[in-house]
């Protein structure tokens, strides 16, 4: 747990030396949500990336939200429909990767915070957020039933 | 200006040096200065300057504006202002002094913080400095609190009080309160799964004088397994009273904040007013106005102190919907009468005892309403008292939260993550209504209101009454009002820019009363409160602290 944390003060600080490059790669983002997503490689391996598929199973939806409600929903509201950013029950096409990426490093802009949570949500909990997230969207293609998964 | 400190032998000497020098020109002096945070330690927030009135208000218009350049989670102070210069502290903790007559930059501290306070959920802000002893102390973003030299900004000592990787981010998001030399400070976390604390630093050498542990470790109050995640904390200033000596400060709430059936037990000190000796930090009374809370209803709001009938006494408005009304000398209830229109969580409460009635609260079993919400009766910010009226102006509004709990593990909470232990939450209207908000003018003894005027969104700024019978208060959508004090009319407005979401205060500088209002919406208020109050979806952020004066 402390060598986590370690692991993660570290990774902040390299956020912020660079935080003018990294605010530009997610603004670019959420801009042009269509375009070509710059890969962030460096900081999530490719191989922890789940399918579209995995995104949409119904156990990984049910766990990620359970999660949403604790410890963003005040924030957010339950269905991410309040808070300072356009409501997730209105998006379309919304790239799962800069989902993750914004939960994992946070955001500041302008007079709004939201806080990273990556080192201390782990990185397989925070693509069952992104998959509640996801399915919260107006193209969703409906939850693939899954029992007991993990 | 010198101002000793030094704690003086004798009980009536200490006094009588206490309010004529230690605790500077207290705000309602007239001598123009805003020393304390809350105006003075009776928290009236009032100006005795009546150069601005009635009469001339029409001609009030903008005499400078100063920007802090960082808008991170907007502007929350309550500026200092001591003989023609003003102190106020910004985004990430950033400290100005500037000339109070021409908002000329004087000196500007940019304290290093540590990187990792942006996890606090509690980071960034901050809502003002305290001075004494020629230095200017405020408590850190990072859980330190540093002293500057009034004169240059340069850094002196700095000491290290909360361990924030190790409690959730519990930090300091508001300024000390002075006492005879020791500065008192209580850390955020009623939400957080941690131990509430207050400190006693002494001001010459920021040493930690003692340490008040606001959970009471007694098995009576606290579960034994409960106590070291049992939240508490002291996240506003309190005030130093130099007739009593003893600090006052309003308490957090327990947590886990909705899930009390884990903590049977009154859970002392939390949701309290208690009376701390300021040299020891030990209780010399307390209230607690809502045992083994369960609500998330911090006793964090302004302690209003007045005389009536020859006695002092306190009135105090708890975030679940009650102004309490005490006996200053030891904390008895002399009334208790109900603020909010919308309140669920509670049958009655006693007004001789304080005693709570039949309380509904959120359960495991079902997703339920209360009222008022976790938000509060009112957000933080303080309303104002004018002996002239004899009125308290305070903004407000009626909205409700739903909840449901479910046991949760403290050690599957993420760092940045409240411990609520809730499976469903979230802010709605009262039922059967639609959320509202207002301003209200009410005898603070009895609730008897004078006047109102509603707000479309609630009003997060802290209010200014002043002998000029004038009222201030500032708005989400930017603007600040002038009212008459008698009636509620509106006699003059301006927009600002952004909303206003810090206090607003009056002070003399070359010769000319100033009116300053530091405008920039943020804070964590506008996200929580946005699924009702869809106007917080899109307000902008800003930070701008502005004079203004009649020519
Ligand atoms: C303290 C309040 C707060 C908490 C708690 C919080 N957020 Fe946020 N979140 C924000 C704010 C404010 C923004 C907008 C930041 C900006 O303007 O760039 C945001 C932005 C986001 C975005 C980007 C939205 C977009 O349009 O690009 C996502 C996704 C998100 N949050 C998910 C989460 C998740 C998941 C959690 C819980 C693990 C969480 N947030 C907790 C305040 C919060």
């Amino acid at each position: 747990m402390m060598n986590h944390h370690r692991k993660c003060l570290g990774f902040r600080r390299i956020n912020i030396l660079n935080s003018s490059v990294l605010m530009c790669a997610v603004a670019f983002c959420v801009a042009a949500p269509m375009a070509a997503v710059p890969a962030r490689s460096q900081e999530v391996p490719a191989a922890t990336r789940p399918s579209d598929d995995d995104l949409r199973r119904s156990d990984w939806i049910a766990q990620g939200r359970a999660k949403f409600i604790s410890a963003c929903s005040y924030c957010h509201g339950s269905k991410g429909d309040a808070g300072k950013v356009k409501s997730f029950t209105e998006r379309s096409n919304w790239n799962p990767q800069s989902i993750h990426d914004v939960i994992t490093n946070g955001r500041t802009r302008g007079s709004n915070v939201m806080p990273p949570w990556g080192g201390s949500i782990a990185d397989d909990e925070i693509w069952r957020i992104v998959a509640y997230i996801k399915s919260l969207s107006t193209d969703f293609k409906g939850p693939i039933p899954v029992e007991n998964g993990n | 200006m010198k101002r000793p400190i030094r704690a003086v032998a004798g009980l009536m000497l200490g006094a009588f040096a206490m309010s004529a020098f230690a605790t500077g020109a207290s705000a309602q002096d007239a001598n123009g200065n805003w020393t304390e945070y809350n105006g003075d330690y009776r928290s009236w927030r009032y100006s005795p300057l009546d150069k601005v009135n009635k009469s001339n208000i029409g001609k009030l218009k903008v005499a400078w504006i100063h920007q802090p350049g960082d808008i991170t989670s907007g502007i929350q102070v309550t500026p200092l202002v001591i003989d023609g210069i003003m102190y106020y502290i910004a985004a990430n903790n950033r400290v100005y002094a500037v000339d109070a007559a021409t908002g000329t930059q004087i000196w500007e501290y940019i304290p290093e913080l540590d990187a990792d306070h942006m996890k606090s959920i509690f980071a960034a802000y901050n809502r003002g400095v305290a001075i004494a002893d020629g230095k200017v102390l405020l408590g850190t973003s990072d859980g330190r609190m540093i002293a500057i030299d009034q004169k240059t900004g340069k850094e002196g000592w700095q000491v290290r009080l909360t361990q924030p990787a190790e409690c959730h981010g519990c930090n300091f998001t508001s300024p000390p309160t002075i006492a005879n030399g020791i500065a008192i400070i209580g850390k955020t976390g009623g939400d957080l799964a941690q131990r509430g604390q207050i400190y006693g630093v002494n001001i010459a050498d920021g040493k930690l004088l003692w340490t008040f542990e606001v959970l009471k470790d007694d098995p009576a109050s606290w579960p034994a397994d409960q106590i070291a995640t049992g939240g508490g904390g002291a996240w506003m200033p309190g005030v130093f009273d130099p007739k009593t000596q003893l600090y006052y400060v309003g308490t957090s709430n327990p947590a886990p904040d909705f899930r009390a059936s884990q903590r049977r037990g009154d859970n002392l000190y939390t949701s309290s007013i208690v009376a701390l000796d300021p040299k020891t930090g030990k209780v010399v009374w307390h209230h607690q106005e809502v045992p083994n809370d369960a609500w998330d209803f911090d006793a964090q709001n302004e302690i209003v102190s007045i005389q009536h009938e020859g006695k002092d006494l306190i009135f105090h408005l708890n975030k679940g919907g009650f102004v309490t009304v005490l006996d200053k000398k030891d904390g008895s209830v002399v009334n208790v009468w109900q603020f909010s229109e919308n309140v669920n969580w509670v049958d009655k409460i006693d007004p001789k005892t304080g005693k709570i009635g039949t309380r509904n609260e959120p359960t495991d079993a079902e997703k339920k309403i209360f009222c008022p919400s976790a938000l509060g009766a009112r957000s933080m910010n303080a309303g104002s008292y004018s002996p002239k009226t004899k009125l308290w102006y305070t903004n407000g509004f009626e909205l409700c939260n739903s909840a449901q709990t479910v046991e949760t593990q403290i050690s599957k909470l993420a760092f940045s993550q409240p411990y609520y232990a809730t499976s469903e939450f979230g802010f709605d209207a009262p039922p059967g209504k639609k959320a509202s908000a207002y301003l209200k003018a009410f005898d603070p003894l009895t609730g008897k209101m004078a006047w109102r005027v509603d707000y479309k969104n609630p009003g997060l700024g802290w209010v200014l009454a002043t002998a000029g019978g004038l009222v201030f208060n500032g708005d989400l959508e930017g603007y600040v009002h002038a009212y008459d004090d008698e009636s509620g009319k509106e006699l003059w407005k301006f927009q600002t820019g952004s909303g206003i979401r810090a206090g607003i205060v009056s002070y003399m500088a070359d010769g000319k009363q100033y009116i300053v209002v530091p405008s920039g919406m943020g804070s964590l208020f506008p996200g929580f409160a946005s699924s009702v109050f869809t106007d917080f979806k899109t307000i902008r952020g800003g930070a701008a602290v502005i004079a203004f004066t009649v020519e």
